[in-house]
């Protein structure tokens, strides 16, 4: 391995980790999906920098990290946004930003969304495990950064004649307004009654203090009697009840299975507003 | 198995969801073993099972319809019932009470003596059913009635590896550390789960387990 192509952990903030598109063809042995929560946001990162579709990237939430990048290469910064520096200089979001090599980016403290993706030209090169470099404690050694680590980078892609190109971005901020997100029925709920099924397209809902990247717990209770069911197959979205009236969001690092009722999916674009949503945050649920 | 009742469900904007009318059993599994193992063939897509349910994961969105109307020829083929090969493993597990720390207010609360529970527990051969709940997690089917409890209220914070555990009238082998509500009654040295192994995990849905008794001194052998 090249030490050059490396860059040096200085401090791993909050919860920073590596996420691709995650694992696809062991979810039957009970491995979790995992990937970029913000799939969104993490496909735009490779897409600025050129970067082949299935490359790794950072992501940070909350707090971001700060990286020394011992080689020179281009980075991208997309999802919330956090005031974030090159060598004590404010960098832009959603654009390619050279790096000389020595240099330290910062990404501060997260004031819009909670989570901000670093993409590297030619991405972060760590080990694939089961398809994926994606950060899955035990089967990556690793469940997040840790300070002083050595990250290698891969080989980059990026052009300069491709600086002129333009990439749209979609607007998916105004994170913490009592937005609408779309669900699906699911499996179970013909299982509830109407007022219910009322309950949920009317309540505003908040994120408890349970929330990761494995779910989301939501402060808001559904009195049941549905009890459980047999284990089933679950997903990333699915919103789970249980028989003490909690409602829990799946997210990407979620079982393969599960055995409350699963009584509603949430939409593809609607996950990718809850991956920038934090504890305290509110939203309504409306049915497609 | 020709008179199967099924549903098939579109379920996200990217799977679709088989439910099966029927209860668990060794027959319903081999089915459901056979249509995923087809499925795949097929469609080349992800597929995992549970006790009487398929998952179809992952598929483009512009061809659930499609794929959703195929799936009956698929599952009506005379394929899927031929017989799944599988693997018969002896787990050695150690029930002495240093590695099994529920087993004395487990055999309590049964009315049965520790030595009635592991003979009940080691006299039978489990199926693998399907894995779930952790990488390499088994749903052991075939746990005697008399050994039958339900899981504990409150969840241990930590149920170390290799643990066999009881939870309802489900029994399972913990292949790695984590928090977990089952009743834990052994410990078996043996690895179920190896990242770097192609494939990472050791037993398969459809595969047969007996466990068997060994000493504390013959635990620390097989580490060794």
């Amino acid at each position: 391995m090249n030490i050059e192509s490396l860059c040096t952990i200085i401090n791993p903030g909050f919860f920073t980790t590596i996420q691709d598109n995650g694992r696809v063809g062991y979810a039957h042995l009970g491995v979790p999906e995992s990937g970029a929560l913000d799939i969104y946001s993490y496909q735009l990162g490779n897409a600025i920098l050129n970067n082949d579709v299935t490359v790794a990237s950072l992501e940070c939430t909350l707090i971001g990290p700060s990286l020394r990048f011992n080689t020179s290469c281009h980075i991208a910064l997309t999802g919330g946004y956090a005031e974030s520096t090159v060598n004590d200089k404010i960098v832009t979001f959603n654009k390619p930003i050279q790096i000389n090599k020595g240099e330290i980016l910062k990404i501060g403290r997260i004031v819009k969304g909670c989570r901000v993706y670093v993409t590297v030209s030619g991405g972060v090169n760590t080990p694939v495990i089961l398809g994926s470099r994606s950060y899955y404690s035990p089967i990556t050694t690793y469940n997040s950064l840790k300070q002083g680590m050595q990250i290698p980078i891969g080989e980059s892609n990026f052009k300069r004649e491709l600086k002129g190109a333009k990439i749209k971005v979609k607007k998916l901020d105004n994170y913490d307004q009592e937005g609408i997100i779309k669900i699906q029925k699911g499996p179970e709920y013909k299982l509830l009654s109407h007022s219910q099924k009322e309950f949920l397209t009317t309540q505003i809902f908040t994120i408890s203090r349970l929330w990761n990247r494995m779910a989301i717990q939501l402060e808001e209770e559904l009195e049941n009697n549905l009890g459980s069911i047999y284990t089933s197959p679950v997903l990333p979205g699915i919103i789970q009840l249980t028989p003490s009236g909690k409602l829990i969001i799946l997210m990407k690092d979620c079982q393969t299975t599960g055995g409350y009722p699963r009584i509603a999916k949430i939409s593809k674009e609607g996950l990718l507003r809850l991956s920038q949503l934090q504890q305290g945050n509110r939203f309504r649920l409306s049915v497609i | 198995m020709n008179k199967l009742e099924y549903e098939i469900s579109i379920f996200g904007e990217a799977s679709l969801l088989i439910q099966i009318k029927k209860e668990p059993s060794d027959i319903l599994l081999n089915w459901l073993l056979g249509c995923c193992d087809h499925i795949r063939s097929t469609l080349n897509i992800e597929v995992i099972h549970t006790y009487n349910e398929i998952l179809l994961k992952n598929l483009p969105s512009d061809e659930l319809i499609t794929i959703k109307n195929k799936l009956p020829e698929i599952l009506s083929s005379q394929v899927v019932c031929k017989q799944v090969k599988s693997e018969l493993y002896r787990i050695p597990v150690c029930y002495e009470t240093a590695f099994a720390k529920d087993i004395e207010a487990y055999s309590t609360s049964l009315g049965l003596s520790i030595s009635e529970v592991i003979r009940l527990h080691t006299s039978v051969t489990y199926t693998v059913y399907f894995m779930g709940f952790l990488p390499g997690f088994p749903y052991l089917e075939g746990l005697d009635k008399r050994l039958h409890l339900p899981r504990k209220d409150t969840p241990a914070r930590k149920i170390i590896k290799g643990s066999i555990a009881i939870g309802g009238s489900q029994t399972g082998i913990y292949p790695q550390e984590s928090p977990g509500g089952w009743h834990c009654i052994g410990q078996t040295p043996i690895s179920l789960y190896d990242s770097l192994q192609e494939p990472p995990i050791l037993l398969k849905a459809g595969d047969r387990v007996v466990f068997y008794e060994i000493t504390a001194a013959a635990f620390k052998s097989f580490k060794n």
